[in-house]
């Protein structure tokens, strides 16, 4: 094959170079360790109390590669905070899954699971824009997305589940983030679901709320959200049940979302039940509620303790694991080429005349 | 994708350091970022991946089911590729604003994986013209950090290498046709080969140079870019000019040079990960002996 201009050969000089200089400079290689996460999959109802744990961040180096290939290194790259309760499931939240958006988390609570990204205040299309206050917009996406056979043929549109969610959550919404102070700005929450072990609805509020406040948005209060099973045969109420205790039968399925300064923001009751049952489930909902702004806030110490001590979602961009100090690069070693001191304009598209 | 903005004076810093084998982060041209992996990131599939390098974040879900042969090639199975952009990477991507791109990486999977021959599709056929093996990969993609192409390559050849083929232990004859049965047993599934299945290597073109694995800021100053599907023994799939740009046929000829060494690289890198995600796989099974071990 013909060889291109001088600049191969340049190339291929330089790679010899840089694998001498690994061969120096890189650490010897460390076994990576492989962490099983804590699946702890608990549908009873005052799920036993988790002790407070956080997943150590293990330093592994990059695996050492004799042809110079410094990636797809063996990390546990998800770090899951578990709070402690004592109704309702046990909530884990890895708070830095996502780094471009503004906020994002992975929330489980029991097996159910979402994934919540937010961006906002940010720009947003012409035709979303609102003059007097910002506009808010949430994206649902199911895990099986697309018309199945079947819902053609029962006639019941799953779509249509997903834009009650999503008009829900808006609601919500408006009434909790401060939208007047950023006018013609729009708030995009655009939530994943990942598994649905029951209770999606509240996993879904629980996550926007983790998400938001990771992405700082300035809101009038926290938020959480909580769905108890009402079941008058046994006199028994179920908060936070599993997709298996719904299956079994209820009277009725009650959604709360309350505030952390007393008040009820939604409301939903799927099924019949007494006004007194209701009474109930409120003060239960409001209790299993105080745990769950607890656990918002240890998660945001958690977060900012992250920060502060590096272990934060922006990892080092550095391919080859050397320190900055190890990278030396001499001024007199770096010659600039004469024709590279009046380089070709980068808009105007034209080929230069020494193409390489 | 949001642009990125970069100033005239930054574009100056990053072209120059391009030339001195210096890049932003300190890599050398040919270099790529830090990546890792993650097994199991869906539940409901046969095999997932999640794959991020850099920014760039993605998961790869397989899930095998039982279809009829495509009519014009009735002894092969099929491989279907679906790629979805997720708002997360950007708010542009909501409705159908994702779907140009992800139409266009769809087109060059599919034929990089189908008309190449590099996987043998003939061991995805069950009975002949009648059923065999419908293998759908689904992509969604969370965040887009530059190089996506690459990362949804190389995840795809993860995750196709990790699925699970159910096997057929038989037909059942109902009314005279041969359905087959499958295995119930968790143990008892087949791997696809993927030793010598493609992985797309991009070169955007900054200044006079081709780059590995740009960032965004560098494909932001990119004049176009080349990506090439290269197997494990270096030889080229499939080559698409992405973006605006011209080359001259020496410029394709180093680009292709660079593709081929270092895509045979990271397919061997990929190779042996999937060797051992297998492994990791058996051992880590978390299904109930039938006898108790200290027998």
């Amino acid at each position: 094959m013909p060889r291109g201009k001088s600049n191969n050969k340049s190339n291929k000089k330089t790679k010899k170079e840089e694998v001498n200089k690994m061969t120096k400079l890189i650490p010897p290689a460390r076994e990576p360790e492989v962490m099983d996460v804590d699946d702890t999959g608990g549908d009873e109802t005052g799920g036993a109390a988790e002790e407070e744990e956080e997943e150590e961040t293990q330093d592994f180096g990059p695996e050492f590669n004799p042809t110079h290939f410094q990636f797809l290194v063996e990390e546990k790259s998800e770090q899951f905070f578990e709070g402690q309760f004592q109704i309702g499931r046990p909530i884990r939240a890895a708070h830095n899954f996502l780094e471009n958006p503004h906020g994002a988390v992975k929330l489980f609570q029991g097996d159910t699971c979402a994934l919540c990204a937010v961006y906002g205040p940010t720009e947003i299309r012409m035709s979303k824009e609102l003059p007097h206050r910002a506009a808010v917009d949430v994206l649902f996406r199911p895990k099986i997305t697309g018309t199945s056979k079947q819902s053609q043929m029962t006639g019941w549109d799953s779509t249509l589940e997903e834009r009650a969610i999503e008009a829900k959550l808006v609601g919500i919404l408006e009434s909790v983030l401060y939208l007047e102070d950023d006018m013609g700005a729009g708030f995009n929450i655009i939530l994943h679901e990942f598994e649905n072990d029951g209770c999606l609805f509240s996993t879904c509020i629980n996550a926007s709320a983790l998400a938001l406040l990771n992405a700082g948005c300035s809101m009038r209060c926290c938020f959480a959200g909580v769905t108890i099973l009402v079941n008058e045969t046994n006199n028994t109420l179920i908060v936070d049940p599993s997709q298996s205790q719904i299956d079994s039968g209820f009277d009725a399925m009650i959604t709360f979302v309350l505030s952390n300064d007393g008040h009820v923001l939604f409301s939903s009751i799927q099924g019949r039940t007494k006004t007194n049952m209701i009474r109930l489930c409120l003060r239960q909902a409001s209790e299993a509620c105080k745990e769950i702004f607890v656990f918002q806030k240890q998660l945001q110490l958690q977060e900012c303790s992250d920060f502060i001590n590096g272990h934060s979602a922006v990892k080092p961009v550095n391919a080859r694991g050397l320190k900055d100090e190890d990278i030396k690069v001499k001024l007199e070693d770096m010659k600039i080429d004469e024709d590279e001191e009046n380089y070709e304009d980068l808009d105007d598209g034209e080929v230069s005349s020494s193409d390489s | 994708m949001a642009e990125i903005l970069l100033s005239e004076v930054e574009k100056y810093y990053l072209v120059m350091g391009v030339g001195q084998d210096v890049r932003v982060d300190g890599r050398s041209r040919s270099d790529y970022r830090q990546g890792d992996i993650d097994l199991n990131a869906v539940t409901n599939s046969h095999g997932s991946i999640r794959a991020r390098l850099g920014e760039t974040d993605v998961i790869v879900a397989t899930k095998v089911d039982l279809g009829t042969p495509d009519p014009d090639r009735p002894d092969r199975g099929t491989i279907k590729f679906l790629v979805d952009c997720s708002p997360t990477a950007s708010p542009d991507f909501e409705g159908r604003g994702g779907d140009e791109l992800a139409e266009k990486i769809c087109r060059i999977l599919s034929i990089a994986y189908d008309k190449s021959g590099t996987i043998d599709l003939k061991n995805l056929c069950i009975t002949p013209k009648k059923y065999c093996y419908v293998i759908d990969v689904d992509i969604l993609v969370l965040q887009c950090g530059g190089n996506l192409i690459d990362v949804i390559s190389m995840a795809v050849k993860l995750c196709l290498g990790i699925c699970e083929l159910p096997r057929v232990t038989g037909l059942r004859y109902d009314l005279g046709q041969g359905v087959p049965v499958f295995s119930t047993d968790e143990f008892e599934f087949d791997y696809l080969d993927v030793k010598n299945s493609p992985v797309v290597v991009t070169l955007p073109r900054v200044g006079r140079y081709f780059v590995v694995d740009a960032s965004l800021e560098e494909e932001s100053c990119s004049k176009g870019k080349l990506a090439f599907g290269v197997t494990p023994d270096g030889c080229v799939t499939s080559i698409d000019k992405l973006g605006r740009g011209c080359y001259q046929v020496k410029s394709i000829q180093a680009a292709t040079a660079m593709a081929s060494t270092v895509g045979a690289n990271v397919n061997n890198t990929i190779n042996m990960r999937i060797d051992s995600l297998r492994e990791l796989k058996l051992r880590a099974d978390p299904k109930p002996l039938s006898m108790p071990m200290d027998i």
